[in-house]
């Protein structure tokens, strides 16, 4: 079954600084059918306007993903870390028995749009550990890209997530299919970042979302005049 | 029973009493706690990053990250940690808000909440003691 959640249907909130949908509750957008899919439990688009950001605060027990679709982001947390983020970079961040972390849009003269992932963890009181990798834009061309994962699932870099789910990126021109096969018993949400592609037949655009159970195999292929970039998460 | 929230109030130039400041916060978090950090604005930012340019960079990124504590902030909090330099002098900058609390604590409603203050040391001591007042704190919250 394939169960499409369209952009429009997203929480939505506009802050001035923030201009954010959530695809899953999150803050003051709650949808009691929409608290997560499996352990992905929020996905958020957020445009941060030059110069502004998030101040400190904390995350406990989350495995918390940045993808950054434009621009940069400044990233600061309370184990001493400090690292700008852009586009074809990933940021995982554990949080674990607790972190505090800042995040601004490292420019002062543009927009940069980020996708917040968050990702439920296997077991709690974790140690807090942060991670970045660069990858080539070639890497997600065509492919899926894995970039989050459990230990040993790739000779690839990637960032370690402690989950047993797979976060992948990838981008498809027109006529342009990647396949992926879900194993038995797994489910997968599928996220636009950018453009048009179809999932196994159905239009999808930027901002929609899927949520696939009990398929075998996920074709998406680029469609419209530019094709479309998207994210996989093949989750337990 | 819902989470104890700790509000941690804290001023910094040079952001070493930041550091702390945030280990307190993660200690909170670590006991299960909510947490707001909050810093004591400087009224006029470019006038103190005049007077301390060695602290400029740090200056400049705490003006922008941090906004000062609320009577919102202090409303929701179970408890409150102050962590100050130990050689700092009041500043008249800090009025408003030192106003604000005294006239939060006449109206009696900071009754119930437990504050504390950070006492100097090292970035561990500052997370346990973060730990043991949100220990503290879902306690007295148990208990009300």
């Amino acid at each position: 079954m394939i169960r499409i959640r369209r952009s429009e249907e997203r929480g939505h909130s506009e802050h001035g600084w923030l201009n954010a949908h959530q695809t899953f509750s999150f803050g003051n957008y709650q949808n009691p059918e929409y608290m997560g899919f499996r352990v992905l439990r929020v996905l958020n688009d957020d445009r941060i306007a030059p110069g502004k950001g998030f101040g400190p605060h904390a995350h406990r027990d989350m495995e918390i993903i940045t993808y950054v679709v434009e621009g940069h982001v400044l990233h600061r947390d309370s184990t001493g870390e400090q690292h700008i983020v852009g586009p074809n970079e990933i940021q995982t961040m554990s949080a674990g028995s607790g972190i505090i972390h800042s995040e601004f849009n490292a420019s002062d003269s543009d927009l940069a749009r980020v996708l917040q992932i968050w990702i439920e963890p296997a077991s709690e009181d974790l140690k807090p550990s942060y991670q970045q990798i660069a990858f080539a834009p070639e890497e997600k061309k065509g492919r899926l890209r894995l970039l989050a994962a459990p230990e040993g699932s790739s000779a690839e870099p990637l960032t370690i997530i402690n989950q047993d789910a797979r976060f992948f990126a990838a981008e498809v021109a027109p006529e342009q299919r990647v396949v992926h096969s879900l194993a038995a018993e797994r489910h997968a949400w599928i996220h636009v970042v950018k453009g048009h592609v179809s999932l196994n037949g159905q239009s999808m655009k930027e901002g929609d979302g899927a949520g696939i159970s009990g398929e075998r195999e996920l074709s998406v292929s680029g469609t419209g005049p530019g094709g479309g970039e998207i994210l996989l998460f093949d989750l337990p | 029973m819902s989470q104890p929230i700790v509000l941690v109030i804290f001023y910094s130039r040079s952001g070493a009493t930041e550091k702390l400041a945030l280990a307190a916060g993660v200690g909170a978090v670590q006991e299960r706690a909510l947490i707001r950090l909050r810093r004591l604005p400087d009224l006029n930012p470019q006038r103190v990053i005049e007077q301390f340019p060695e602290s400029r960079e740090a200056l400049v990124r705490m003006h922008k990250e941090y906004v000062p504590p609320a009577e919102t902030d202090l409303l929701a909090a179970d408890a409150i940690i102050f962590a100050m330099p130990h050689d700092l002098k009041t500043s008249e900058d800090w009025k408003p808000h030192l106003d604000m609390l005294t006239r939060v604590r006449a109206e009696g409603r900071l009754e119930g909440k437990l504050v504390a203050a950070l006492s100097p040391g090292t970035v561990e001591e500052a997370t346990a003691q973060g730990r043991k007042v949100a220990a503290m704190a879902r306690e007295v919250k148990k208990q009300n």
